[in-house]
């Protein structure tokens, strides 16, 4: 920090030969991962910010939310049995976009928000070996001809963001590089385990008018926590300061030359992928940083 | 502010977004320091082999990548001169080469019956190894591996012991011959020894009876099987032809017309 309460530049740790180094900037801009970003705010403490840059209201590092899943839905499509190879093994790969929730008949009171499908249908490569019974030369000729079509389905719902979802400092983990490690708090509530029971008979309904055979059920829990990989939150946008740590364009209220331009931004997660929105708040900021450097107020 | 400085645009605000990942010293290293830091222990987990791979495999034809003398990747065991089982004995070897090549129903000569019973081999040596890493998990690491897998799966992987099961299944043949035709298992002919194994596949009379021949049998048709459909031989057969996409979707041609 320089005596005007802005980032002077950043401190790192040159892997190859592990030299403390630092550079100066007039701009920093974090784009780390959701959680790397939150990880280095929260480790940017000085007199100033003893709880980390953009952490004054005690705001940062919570909010984490990451997208449910309902998987393991499926089958064999019967009717398509084939003793051809297609060109091409997986005939579809297909998303059913969110509908719950949208219009009148599929309002769903038991919860807030939504999922969408996905899944794929595919010609099995060598999957029905093992149930072929026998072995030799015959054996091998039924696995050449008589190859079944599978279906999967799983089903992919918002997470709505809570306070107590969070991430802190490890007060012993450290990385490879001796800097505090994040430890992860972070569970489903409520409004997810509803929105479960939902998905789950929403996936047997699309299961039963495919009339699939040898079927898997979906999975009657939701993934843990972490596995969808679409972890966003942690250093959320805000009109308000004391709710959140960055402005409109990813702008850390605490200090104005720091910006976060990946998920950790999000305020909400909505059911779909976070990349492109990611891509695009990125631009946005880009923009705007561009915009203020040249007006000088940064 | 002097004039460079203020007429920024914003795509130099996006590369210079990229050049603060160098700056930290990820992308500027040379390949030496790179592969230096890239020999650190793998995070404990199970590892899987993607299948996605297998594209690669049949694209390649001109023969398959050649890796490092020190690579981890199963398959690849570096040696010279003839092959030398690191688990199976050396009368126990020949028969699983014998039991690959009856399951497959291929010649004793078939480049294709050394690659999987040398593989099977390898994978029964390292056995032990990967039911201990599997044990070590971290409570963490165990309950990921749980819902990434099912926690069947990663039961088989704690308590799954393929060496025992070999070591039993190959006495049992043996034992079975010895009744049926006064003979060891390898001593036996074809039909002789087709006939033993037709006692214990997963089309016998009797499939609800286990004992510690059909286990061995269903074990060896499970190597067998991943052994085979993911070589080049056995890809072929399939007509697999590696990832591809359509140039246009089949049954939609009217989009595009
Ligand atoms: C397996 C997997 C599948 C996914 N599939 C999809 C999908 O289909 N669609 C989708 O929209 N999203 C998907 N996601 C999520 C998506 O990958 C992420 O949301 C997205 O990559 C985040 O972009 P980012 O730029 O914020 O972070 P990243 O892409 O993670 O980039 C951050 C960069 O910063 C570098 N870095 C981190 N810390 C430091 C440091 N201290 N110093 C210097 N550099 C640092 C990292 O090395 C990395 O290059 C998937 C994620 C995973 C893991």
């Amino acid at each position: 920090m320089n005596d005007e309460g802005k980032a002077a530049g950043v401190a790192y740790i040159e892997r190859t030969n592990r030299a403390a180094r630092e550079v100066r900037a007039k701009v920093v801009v974090l784009a780390a991962s959701a959680l790397e970003s939150t990880r280095i705010l929260l480790n940017s403490r000085s007199p100033r910010f003893p709880n980390g840059v953009g952490n004054s209201r005690g705001v940062l590092g919570h909010y984490l939310m990451d997208h449910t899943t309902l998987e393991g839905g499926g089958g064999k499509m019967a009717a398509l049995k084939s003793s051809v190879r297609e060109p091409v093994g997986r005939p579809c790969g297909y998303i059913i976009p969110k509908y719950v929730n949208t219009a009148g008949p599929y309002r769903n009171k038991n919860f807030l928000r939504g999922y969408y499908f996905a899944g794929d249908g595919r010609q099995e490569l060598y999957g029905q070996a093992f149930s072929t019974p026998g072995f030799g030369r015959d054996f091998r000729r039924k696995v050449r001809e008589s190859i079944p079509y599978s279906f999967g389905v799983y089903a992919q719902g918002e997470c709505l963001p809570r306070f107590d979802n969070y991430v802190a400092l490890d007060p012993e983990k450290k990385d490879a590089w001796g800097i505090p490690a994040l430890h992860i708090h972070a569970s489903y509530g409520e409004n997810e385990h509803n929105m479960a029971k939902a998905m789950r008979d929403h996936l047997g309904e699309i299961m039963d008018a495919l009339k699939l055979e040898e079927r898997n059920s979906p999975r009657d829990e939701l993934n843990i926590f972490g596995k969808n990989i679409h972890e966003c939150g942690t250093a959320r946008m805000g009109k308000d300061p004391k709710t959140s740590v960055l402005n409109t364009y990813n702008q850390a209220h605490d200090v104005k030359n720091v910006f976060v331009t990946d998920g950790a931004c999000f305020v909400t997660q909505g059911c779909w992928e976070p990349t492109l929105t990611i891509m695009a708040i990125s631009v946005r900021a880009a923009d705007y940083i561009a915009d203020e450097h040249r007006k000088g107020n940064l | 502010m002097n004039r460079e400085e203020s007429a920024l645009t914003r795509r130099q605000w996006l590369l210079s977004l990229g050049g603060g990942v160098a700056l930290a010293g990820w992308s500027g290293m040379d390949l030496e320091a790179a592969s230096q830091a890239s020999s650190a222990a793998l995070p404990p987990g199970i590892y899987e082999a993607s299948r996605e791979h297998l594209g690669h495999a049949l694209a390649d034809r001109g023969g398959f990548a050649r890796l490092p003398a020190d690579s981890e990747i199963e398959i690849v065991r570096p040696r010279s001169g003839r092959f030398q089982p690191a688990f199976f004995t050396q009368t126990q070897y020949p028969v699983i080469r014998r039991l690959v090549g009856l399951l497959l129903g291929e010649p004793e000569a078939a480049v294709i019956v050394d690659e999987i019973a040398e593989w099977i081999d390898l994978t029964a040596s390292d056995s032990a190894a990967v039911r201990a890493a599997a044990h070590a998990l971290s409570p963490a690491h165990h309950t990921l591996a749980v819902h990434y897998y099912g926690a069947q799966a990663v039961r088989r992987l704690e308590e799954f012991d393929p060496q025992k099961t070999s070591r039993e299944g190959l006495a049992w043949l043996d034992t079975q011959s010895q009744e049926r035709h006064s003979r060891t298992f390898a001593a036996l002919d074809e039909p002789a020894q087709i006939a033993i194994l037709d006692s214990i596949s997963d089309n016998r009379p009797d499939v609800k009876t286990e004992n510690t021949g059909t286990r061995f049998f269903h074990y060896m048709k499970e190597r067998v099987i991943h052994g085979f459909y993911t070589s080049r031989a056995g890809l072929d057969e399939l007509g697999y032809r590696g990832n591809a996409f359509y140039a246009s979707p089949p049954g939609c041609e009217h989009l595009y017309a």
